[in-house]
């Protein structure tokens, strides 16, 4: 389970939380969030104890460019969410396509049904 | 399982996009009222121009933008698609859907400025960008001051 972490650091910055979708199936949690216009060279995706962290700069318009009118919201992308503890903080994998950055989040190994084989004197 | 994201700036989008159509001096958007259901989502469009060029660039994250109509009929640009998500939902649970899908169109008038026969469009990283080139006529040209 994915919980939604506050904002965090209150900077000057303008920053913008990406809308996200949450899903969980048997193998983890899947996050989808919504980054479009998001600079792929910068996304960065971390883990640090139990909080992920997505940001990611905004490509801006080239200098000679006058705005005439402007309905998305500037700025860069930022969002945290906690990772329960049934959540690995390892072996995710992230993918940026079409403007959406999807996270797969595995099940901790140590949650996983592990089955012991029993030895006997057969 | 409940969650209760804190959202900041962001949630404010939609209400920020409606308050923009208010203001709308130059441009004027004419799509569909929301009581027929089809602007339940819409791209927001951003308008630029240099002393060449006037950009409309659309935000469509999760969509192809070959799969995107767009015309220009007369002065108006008409953008229409539809955003489908990507997988199919077996097994899942969904915790949180702020995502928003459907199909949409929305229209925007174009300055007088613009040659709409002059049009490009292309899209990366989700973001559609229409690029029209302005009349030759409409361009700032200098012009030279002889004193005698």
């Amino acid at each position: 389970m994915v919980i939604e972490a506050s904002a965090g650091e209150a900077t000057r910055e303008l920053l913008v939380q990406p809308p996200a979708d949450v899903a969980s199936t048997k193998e983890g949690v899947h996050l989808a969030l919504e980054m479009p216009g998001a600079v792929s060279e910068s996304i960065s995706v971390t883990v640090e104890e139990d909080i992920l962290t997505v940001r990611a700069d905004r490509q801006g318009l080239p200098e000679e460019y006058r705005v005439l009118r402007r309905e998305s919201s500037p700025g860069a992308y930022a969002r945290s969410f906690r990772l329960s503890k049934d959540l690995a903080r390892e072996g995710l994998v992230a993918d940026f396509r079409l403007g959406v950055l999807t996270v797969a989040i595995p099940r901790a190994e140590h949650t996983i049904p592990r089955r012991i084989e029993v030895r006997t004197d057969n | 399982m409940e969650l209760i994201p804190t959202r900041g700036w962001g949630s404010g989008r939609s209400l920020q996009r409606q308050i923009n159509r208010l203001f709308d001096g130059f441009f004027t958007d004419t799509g569909f009222p929301t009581a027929w259901g089809r602007e339940a989502w819409a791209p927001a469009l951003d308008v630029a121009e240099t002393e060449e060029h006037v950009t409309v660039t659309a935000e469509i994250p999760g969509i192809d933008p070959k799969e995107l109509s767009v015309t220009v009929t007369g002065d108006v640009l008409t953008i229409e698609g539809e955003k489908r998500s990507e997988r199919e939902d077996e097994g899942k649970s969904f915790h949180l859907v702020e995502r928003t899908y459907g199909s949409f169109r929305r229209s925007i008038s174009l300055p007088g400025t613009v040659d709409p026969s002059r049009v490009e469009a292309s899209g990366k990283d989700g973001i559609l960008t229409v690029r029209l080139a302005k009349r030759e006529e409409t361009k700032p040209k200098t012009i030279d001051v002889t004193v005698s």
